[in-house]
């Protein structure tokens, strides 16, 4: 149907839409910089979301699992697709909303930072902060943070109370992003040794 | 071609009458798919009565004795139904009820329910001992009905690995304040999701610990409470079973975690144990899943 439509009529639906943009709901999630983030992933790619199933135990909690084909390999290696789960979803009738946990579209695509919950299964580090979006704007790809849903608090080491937005407080170009995450992978490594 | 006019406006204006989180507050939906936004997509969540009950999990929080943990929680759910509309005070009432054992967020649609406060240490889910995000200091689980929006329970869990006080009022606190932390998700246990306004309760980020300015709603969170829930929509008058959750009470939940179809140890209302016997011990052995307490001393409150 919107073939049909006049062009312009379409940019004010987007437009309309864009400029509106919000989101919904938040837990109350410690606060993790980029360094953080990165140190606690045990595995680091870009994937696009390709198949997705809801889970659920008896009347337990609903969970929904992706699996994402890996594009990038930035920290571990395995399989060409990785599975993750993560806390909510729908069955039949019944929603289970867990604030500020991640959920994908089919063909998203993101730069994860997991956490390796056994089984093969992986899960967000830092909730929605170890999940950064990639979005194409005017014609370059940037990640994009993915604070939704949750309220970020950081105390310091010694007593101090610090605000923090997270690992990406703003969007930046995707190879950029991920030149830092390999220079702070390598300035780990070397750490480590 | 002109026929279609209609149609993109009718888009552009319900996507435009979402609520806007730049403006506001933002009411949750049953949907809640990838950048999905608020409002936008879905069911806006909303309880069908105001008469509202949750139950505190026996141990309660390590952190603090039983009394002070009860009083935390009652403190956040209570600023929620204290709300002024500008029509009069708003219908939601919140009625504490005895202490539950049930320490998993579950919806039982076969048989009784507890809206459920429960501390966990370790920081797993009971029902299958997965990890729970570590960084997560505290989420709320809302269950709702895909096709009305209608909440049908709601669970908060609060990660008890982590140092939680009731801080003092001047702020001098490095821990967690449980006060300011549970008003918070008491928010989306009635259904409304952040707001991008700073002071808000609902407020999305950055954050600092011992922040207890989250204690008191502001005025994005008032307004949040009085479109959702405006006075009158709601009976106003809650008799004692009006409190009892969707399906009965079952303050018990461990019995629905080892065969996943309800029964057992329940002494749930409405919702029939059979063999008290069988239940109770299956009761006793379910108790012995670890869970590291400091001895918090109980008490039996009935709000």
């Amino acid at each position: 149907m919107l073939s049909t439509l006049p062009k312009h009529a379409a940019c004010v639906a987007l437009v309309f839409a864009l400029v509106t943009a919000a989101s919904a709901r938040a837990s109350v999630v410690i606060a993790l910089d980029l360094q953080e983030l990165t140190s606690k992933a045990d595995r680091i790619v870009v994937g696009r979301v390709v198949w997705t199933e809801p889970i659920r135990t008896g009347h337990g909690m609903i969970r929904t699992r992706y699996r994402f084909a890996v594009e990038q390999d930035l920290r571990g290696s395995g399989n060409a697709e990785v599975l993750v789960e993560t806390l909510g979803g729908t069955i039949g009738h019944l929603a289970m909303h867990v604030d500020g946990s991640p959920s994908f579209a089919l063909g998203e695509r993101v730069v994860m930072f997991l956490r390796d919950g056994g089984d093969a299964i992986f899960q967000p580090v830092g909730v929605a902060q170890g999940v950064m979006r990639v979005e194409r704007k005017n014609g370059i790809e940037m990640v994009v943070p993915s604070r939704r849903g949750t309220l970020l608090v950081r105390p310091e080491a010694k007593g101090a109370l610090v605000e923090s937005t997270g690992p990406l407080p703003e969007s930046e170009p995707l190879d950029v992003f991920l030149s830092r995450v390999r220079a702070i992978i390598e300035a780990q490594r070397g750490e480590a040794l | 071609m002109n026929r279609a006019w209609p149609s993109v406006l009718a888009v552009a204006l319900v996507i435009g009458a979402a609520p806007n989180e730049a403006a506001a507050f933002c009411q949750a939906t049953t949907v809640n798919e990838g950048q999905a936004m608020c409002g936008q997509v879905g069911e806006p969540l909303w309880w069908p009565t105001p008469c509202l009950s949750y139950a505190v999990d026996t141990d309660g929080s390590q952190w603090l004795d039983a009394s002070q943990t009860r009083a935390a929680v009652d403190t956040g759910f209570r600023a929620w139904s204290s709300v002024t509309c500008s029509t009069g005070p708003t219908d939601i009432q919140f009625r504490r009820l005895a202490d539950s054992t049930c320490l998993t967020p579950e919806y039982n649609d076969r048989g009784g329910n507890v809206n459920t406060v429960a501390f966990l240490d370790p920081w797993i889910d009971p029902r299958d001992g997965s990890v729970l995000n570590p960084e997560s200091l505290a989420f709320t689980v809302v269950w709702s009905d895909t096709g009305t929006g209608e909440i049908l329970d709601a669970d908060m869990l609060i990660n008890d690995t982590r140092r939680w006080a009731r801080c003092p009022t001047d702020g001098s606190c490095t821990e967690f304040d449980l006060d300011s932390v549970v008003t918070h998700e008491a928010g989306h246990f009635i259904g409304i999701g952040h707001s991008l306004v700073r002071d808000a309760t609902m407020f999305n980020e950055a954050s600092p610990a011992g922040d207890i300015e989250m204690r008191s709603l502001e005025q994005d969170d008032i307004d949040a409470t009085c479109t959702i829930y405006p006075p009158g929509s709601l009976r106003s008058v809650c008799g004692e079973s009006d409190f009892t959750p969707r399906g009965g009470l079952d303050l018990n939940c461990e019995d629905n975690m080892t065969n996943g179809s309800g029964g057992g140890c329940s002494t749930a209302i409405g919702d029939g144990a059979q063999d008290a016997w069988a239940s109770a011990l299956l009761c006793l052995a379910l108790f012995i899943w670890p869970r590291r307490r400091t001895g918090v001393p109980r008490d039996e409150h009935v709000g």
